[in-house]
């Protein structure tokens, strides 16, 4: 499966920035910064309005060219990568997806298989099989023959993730993906999502705004403070009553639900 | 023209920064689409003389009645210009017997207010 040779680079890590910032109109969004994203697992990014957390995403995405540093991705610099052939490697959904008047279900995803067959290749039994494969991972079989907008907000978000589970990357860059579902398509995506990173051993970067399902469903937590990197570590550590008012800027406490044993924080 | 292009029409809709993602180089597509609908346009006229505003007013039409589609909307509009004209010509061969209004003109005097009225009403 191509999920798991993209994984097991020699360098171990997906992403390598050093230095990396982004300005814009004299106004910093994101401080220099130097990271080494690893392989597997969902990375979730969290911080207040404007910390530069979606802004990070979209240079890693890579959507804005960065105002200075490189990023590297699987030991290669970002702009030595053809467009196709790192879409092959690399999906992202942005915090807003367009609408998709006019096409079906099964239509939007096959748009996925893009980078594979290209301007002029063949749709074939392969891709065929790859939309096929990415509409069970995602529940989606029943809708296949659905126009996307007639879908609910959870419905179509799960499409989206389909998409970009037929373009077959290993690493996918998601945006806020639950900012406009209720509480139960919230756990539905995100379950889904952690699932699919750690079935297909895909790296996962996700921007949350809920502090509470960054928790629950990342393996690690960035916790960016206008612009800056002030905490990397494992959740449990991120969920500090501490730590959180420094994310925050607001005081939280800190309770744990006894039957799930999952934290929640609380702002007072 | 139109296999070599398809995929891009089709994916183009979905904005630019979904057809990045999946790998199409935006640029480049949007260049090569804007001349080879200008060719295009530009060997018709030369071929039938300038007939304003039927390129305008059918693929509004096709979106219409509802083909929003990349190929579906292609053939719609095909489809809606050709009958356009047909009855354009008929009407100007028939309407001020036995003279001959053009029927490059008529589109004009009906087409324009029709697309003006057509752009006013969408909301």
């Amino acid at each position: 499966m191509t999920g798991l040779t993209a994984s097991q680079d020699p360098s171990g890590s997906t992403f390598v920035l050093s230095d990396l910032s982004f300005a814009v109109k004299g106004r910093t969004l994101l401080h220099p910064l130097s990271l080494a994203l690893s392989g597997n697992g969902v990375t979730g990014l969290i911080g207040h309005n404007g910390s530069g957390k979606s802004t990070l995403l979209k240079l890693l995405a890579p959507q804005h060219a960065p105002s200075a540093g490189t990023i590297r991705f699987h030991d290669r610099d970002l702009k030595a990568w053809g467009q196709r052939e790192f879409a092959r490697k690399l999906a992202y959904l942005p915090q807003q997806a367009p609408s998709a008047s006019g096409l079906l279900v099964r239509e939007l995803i096959a748009l996925g298989r893009y980078p594979w067959y290209g301007a002029i290749g063949r749709f074939g039994s392969h891709d065929r099989q790859k939309v096929d494969e990415a509409m069970e991972m995602t529940s989606l079989v029943p809708f296949a023959d659905r126009l996307v907008d007639t879908l609910s907000g959870g419905e179509r978000q799960r499409v989206w993730i389909a998409m970009a589970m037929a373009q077959d990357a290993s690493c996918l860059l998601l945006d806020e993906p639950t900012s406009a579902l209720d509480i139960a398509h919230q756990i539905e995506v995100l379950s889904l999502i952690a699932c699919l990173a750690h079935e297909r051993a895909l790296a996962v970067v996700v921007v949350l705004h809920d502090v509470n399902m960054a928790a629950r469903y990342c393996d690690e937590v960035l916790a960016l403070h206008s612009g800056h990197l002030i905490a990397r570590d494992d959740p449990h550590v991120i969920m500090e009553p501490a730590m959180l008012e420094k994310i925050y800027g607001t005081r939280m406490d800190v309770v744990s639900h006894g039957p799930t044993g999952h934290t929640v924080a609380i702002p007072l | 023209m139109v296999p070599l292009q398809m995929r891009w029409l089709e994916i183009l809709p979905l904005g630019g920064t979904v057809a990045k993602v999946v790998g199409v180089p935006l640029a480049r597509a949007r260049l090569a689409l804007l001349a080879t609908s200008a060719a295009m346009a530009a060997v018709a006229t030369l071929a039938a003389g300038p007939l304003s505003f039927v390129s305008l007013l059918a693929p509004h039409l096709a979106c219409r009645i509802g083909v929003t589609r990349a190929l579906p909307q292609l053939a719609a509009t095909a489809l809606i210009g050709a009958a356009i004209m047909v009855f354009a010509d008929w009407l100007g061969r028939n309407l001020y017997f036995p003279f001959q209004i053009p029927a490059g003109l008529l589109t004009s005097l009906i087409g324009s207010p029709a697309l003006v009225w057509m752009l006013a009403r969408r909301p």
